[in-house]
């Protein structure tokens, strides 16, 4: 009879696990489908009417008399008048439910309740007595009065009856089980709504998540309050959730890129999914120090927002090449955020970049300099650079007041005064001082012609740099 | 031998830096640019003609071997083209910041520049100076303070300017403000005038200049605002060499229009100097992007010469530039713009030259693949002192993800400054980059130009042949541009 109920009981739980459970007719709604007793309670309810009688250490929190001993099975099944059984203490599982039934029964007391009895909660009511029903949060709620559909709101605490996922036996198997409550997920989710609700209680997240899960995205898991997050046992496989990183609002705002600096002197926001690396990508070292505070990439598990270097959208017309002196000299600090000085030298100073001009542009140069849509005295100095240069091709001025290198005009010496207003830098870079005080000298100038126009104020120059004027007045190196 | 040795000085210090290791706890990022480069020129040199060799044409034109010549006095002189000159030149510029110097916020920023000619008989600009230091400086950055000593270019609203000395910023909320000072060096030269132009310019004192100055500006969402004052003095206070003041703004007006705008003012003389305003719009998501331009240019002479009592007029130009995009390389761009010289206030004899000026450009961009590029274009620059037009194409394409070439076209005519003659001129040629590592790039080039069967300018004038060879390696730590190159 042993033999035929065991193997009845084991064949029984075995479709229980497999899940088969569906081959038996279903429960009606409401009612709790029997579980596959590993213990034949109904067959011992003669002996043992109350659950007390084995289960005595449940009511007053005794783990060690939670089971009946296996020298209580002994007493009858002594293997004369009844075969012996392999009963043993099965190890303590630790489950989900963070669950002191002796507290449970207090609080009832308290609250003026009639005592809950064992029945009510782990055999189906409508069902024979001691015929075994599966736990479930729905026992709960029949007496709490919360829907069963309100178990999963964000808002529930869930610590309250809960430990947390790490703390669970086989939490790892278990956490497929469970379902995700409402709200979870989305970009709002992630963005606001979760590190909110952790910071005002951590412990609602663990209930269903261990630490490694929030390092799998937040590169600062170091920070509080993931930390008080259990990690997971070594041997879990917990599924991890796959990283994502939204762009928040403020990022898309246009002057992000300039602004992104100030409101985060310590980088409390940035930290959660930038790395040093991300700052680096356009920063130049050494880092600003809002990314000092940031994590090392080789510190962090999570995959991190991984930013490349783009470049400011005021860098992206395509006239930017002209427009950006303006922006460097209002704004230097942008600019040095991502650029070195060496950096604009490397247009900025010739003869450094063969490329800066195209090939042919020192042939045809002459036009760019009456332009001046780049100003060549930036990188070029008139006298070292275009002076010397002209001077080895032959161009260089000898003072001579015949025809010269201006013989397309007649009479270039009476008539150059326009040209030289017009385009003074031209004229220097082949002249030298010397050249104009021939003629313009107040003091040794064949005509002493006077070179100031009629704004010039004398003694306005006088005071400023009174060296200069003897050049001309009094003739002689000043 | 001395060259020989600045030579090897100049192209080991790659190697150096290869081999080089930043110690522990510190850090540095660099890097070393060689550049090789070879040019031959056509010189021209002031000749006398015969009587016997002069030609004059039906119109009354004089004519030398068909080159157009003036001849206003007796003997005709004309400029002729002489023997080709050439050189080989070699330049190494290395550039580096390091950091981790055992204070927080401490680095050091350097860029130095060795150079060389290594033959040749054209003498190469500023090569005669085999070695510059063109930034070196200590920065200290603390919160919102920046301390900086050393060498320092600055680019700024008065453009360029290098000095040996200290600066301080602050920086608060979105207000910044600066105070520099310091010896002063030429305008785009390392050295200080004293030393840099002595001996090639007229009236150099032997005295060192300090340059010192103050700057702020305040910055709001996308916009911000600069302002500088900056005075050069004789550091025996004997006068003022510069005494000028900047403004730059830039903001986003109604209708998502950018503006720029800058002015420089000369104090010491009281006078405006150089003035910008940008007015920039996009439309069709950016794909159309116009530009209206208003500007004012005057040369900017300091008051250690002449020419900064001479009294330049400033030109006024207005201009208009269109850019569509039509997809990823393939575009147009189309530009205008014309100038008007204000009333320079000189007399002239005969004929009054010309006040205005007008600049044009056509640029039409198209990739039928992404692996190739075709790019051609038309400049026109017409005023008074000179006239150009020219075409360029080019076809650009990128056979490997590492390789890179480029064959090019110019053809080209231009008058130059009051000069008879014009030069008609045409060449390509091909260039090639090839990044061989995320850390190491080369690039080669080689152009010649020749002149066309000149008309009335000097035959062979504008021929040039001009090639060079550039390698540039990194080093150091830069994570973001290991991330750009993956």
């Amino acid at each position: 009879m042993s033999r035929l109920w065991a193997g009845a009981a084991i064949v029984g739980a075995a479709l229980a696990v497999a899940g088969v459970g569906g081959a038996v007719e279903a429960p009606p709604p409401g009612a709790l489908q029997e579980v596959a007793d590993s213990f034949p309670h109904r067959e011992h309810q003669g002996l043992f009417p109350l659950c007390q009688g084995c289960h005595e250490g449940v009511a007053i929190g005794e783990e060690e008399l939670r089971m009946p001993q296996p020298s209580l099975c002994a007493q009858c099944h002594d293997g004369v008048d009844r075969e012996r059984v392999g009963w043993v203490l099965p190890a303590p599982v630790v489950g989900p439910l963070d669950f002191s039934h002796p507290d449970h029964a207090e609080r009832v007391e308290q609250g003026g309740e009639a005592p809950v009895r064992c029945a009510q909660c782990h055999v189906n009511s409508s069902g024979p007595s001691m015929a075994l029903v599966p736990l479930e949060a729905a026992r709960c709620f029949d007496c709490h009065g919360t829907p069963p559909d309100a178990h999963y709101e964000q808002e529930n605490q869930c610590a309250e009856c809960h430990r947390p996922l790490a703390a669970v036996d086989d939490g790892d198997l278990r956490f497929g089980g469970y379902p995700k409550p409402d709200g979870h997920g989305g970009r709002e989710f992630l963005l606001g709504v979760h590190g909110a609700e952790a910071l005002e209680s951590v412990n609602r997240c663990s209930t269903c998540h261990v630490e490694d899960q929030c390092a799998g995205c937040h590169v600062d898991a170091g920070r509080s309050p993931i930390p008080q997050v259990p990690r997971a046992p070594a041997d879990w496989s917990v599924p991890w959730i796959e990283a994502e990183y939204p762009k928040p609002d403020s990022h898309h705002s246009e002057d992000f890129t300039l602004s992104h600096g100030r409101p985060a002197p310590d980088a409390p926001e940035c930290s959660t999914c930038h790395t040093q690396d991300d700052c680096a990508a356009c920063h130049i070292s050494p880092l600003p120090r809002p990314a000092e505070a940031l994590q090392e990439r080789p510190q962090v598990r999570a995959p991190g927002v991984g930013l490349e270097d783009r470049l400011p959208r005021s860098h992206d017309t395509p006239f930017f090449l002209t427009t950006h002196p303006v922006l460097a000299a209002a704004g230097p600090e942008g600019c040095a955020s991502c650029h070195t000085d060496t950096y604009c030298a490397e247009c900025h100073d010739s003869p450094r970049s063969p490329g800066y001009h195209p090939p042919s542009f020192g042939l045809r140069h002459s036009a760019a300099v009456g332009t001046q849509a780049l100003e060549c005295s930036n990188c070029h100095n008139r006298v070292a650079f275009c002076r010397e240069c002209h001077a080895d091709l032959g161009l260089e001025a000898n003072g001579r007041l015949g025809a010269g290198y201006h013989d397309a005009e007649p009479v270039w010496l009476l008539r150059h005064a326009v040209a030289a207003r017009q385009g003074l830098e031209q004229c220097t870079s082949c002249h030298t001082q010397s050249d104009c005080l021939q003629c313009h000298s107040a003091v040794l100038g064949a005509f002493k012609v006077s070179p100031h126009g009629p704004d010039f104020d004398p003694e306005r120059a006088r005071a400023k740099n009174p060296l200069i004027c003897r050049a001309c007045h009094l003739g002689g190196n000043p | 031998m001395r060259r020989r040795r600045s030579v090897v000085c100049v192209l080991s210090a790659p190697v150096i830096l290869f081999l080089a290791h930043p110690a522990a706890a510190q850090g540095v990022r660099g890097w070393a640019s060689t550049q090789v480069r070879f040019l031959e020129m056509q010189p021209l040199q002031l000749d006398t003609a015969l009587a016997g060799d002069v030609v004059y044409d039906a119109d009354g034109s004089a004519r030398v071997d068909g080159q157009l010549i003036w001849c206003t006095q007796t003997p005709c002189t004309y400029y002729r083209p002489v023997a080709a000159k050439d050189a080989v030149v070699a330049t190494q510029d290395i550039g580096l910041t390091a950091w981790g110097l055992g204070v927080t916020g401490l680095s050091v920023t350097v860029l130095m520049r060795g150079r060389d000619q290594v033959s040749g008989d054209l003498n190469w600009p500023v090569v005669s100076d085999p070695f510059d230091l063109m930034v070196g400086y200590a920065e200290l950055r603390r919160g919102g303070v920046r301390l900086r000593a050393g060498r320092q270019e600055t680019p700024t609203g008065l453009g360029f300017r290098a000095f040996d000395g200290g600066s301080a910023r602050y920086d608060w909320r979105n207000l910044w403000i600066e105070g520099f000072g310091g010896r002063s060096l030429a305008r785009g030269l390392s050295e200080p005038s004293r030393d840099a132009l002595r001996g090639i310019e007229d009236f150099v004192r032997d005295k060192d200049a300090h340059l010192f100055g103050g700057a702020a500006g305040y910055r709001w969402g996308v916009s911000g605002i600069g302002v500088r004052y900056q005075r050069e003095i004789w550091a025996d206070r004997a006068g003022i060499l510069s005494e000028r003041a900047s403004a730059d703004v830039h903001t986003v007006l109604p209708f998502a229009i950018r503006f720029r705008s800058s002015v420089d003012y000369d104090v010491a003389l009281d006078r405006v100097g150089k003035a910008n305003v940008t007015l920039q719009r996009g439309f069709f998501g950016g794909r159309l992007m116009a530009e209206l331009e208003a500007r004012r240019y005057v040369p900017y002479f300091d008051l250690s010469t002449i020419w900064g009592f001479f009294s330049p007029v400033p030109f006024h130009e207005a201009g208009a530039r269109l850019n569509l995009g039509l997809s990823r390389g393939t575009g147009l761009r189309l530009g205008f713009a014309a100038r008007e010289y204000d009333d320079p206030n000189a007399v002239t004899v005969f004929r009054p030259l010309r006040n205005r000026g007008y600049r044009a450009e056509a640029k039409a961009m198209w990739s039928p693949a992404r692996w190739v590029q075709l790019d051609a274009g038309y400049d026109l620059d017409w005023a008074a002192h000179s006239f150009l037009h020219s075409f360029d194409g080019s076809v650009a394409t990128q056979w490997h993800q590492e390789i890179r070439t480029r064959v090019f076209g110019t053809s080209f005519q231009q008058f130059e400054a009051f000069r008879l003659g014009d030069g008609r001129a045409y060449g390509g040629g091909i260039g090639l980059e090839w990044t061989m590592t995320d850390r190491i790039r080369l690039d080669g080039m080689m152009s010649v130009i020749r002149q066309s069967a000149g008309r009335d300018g000097p035959n062979d004038a504008w021929n040039q042949t001009r090639a060079s060879f550039g390698l540039r390696y990194e080093f150091g730590e830069d994570p973001g541009l290991r991330r750009r190159r993956r």
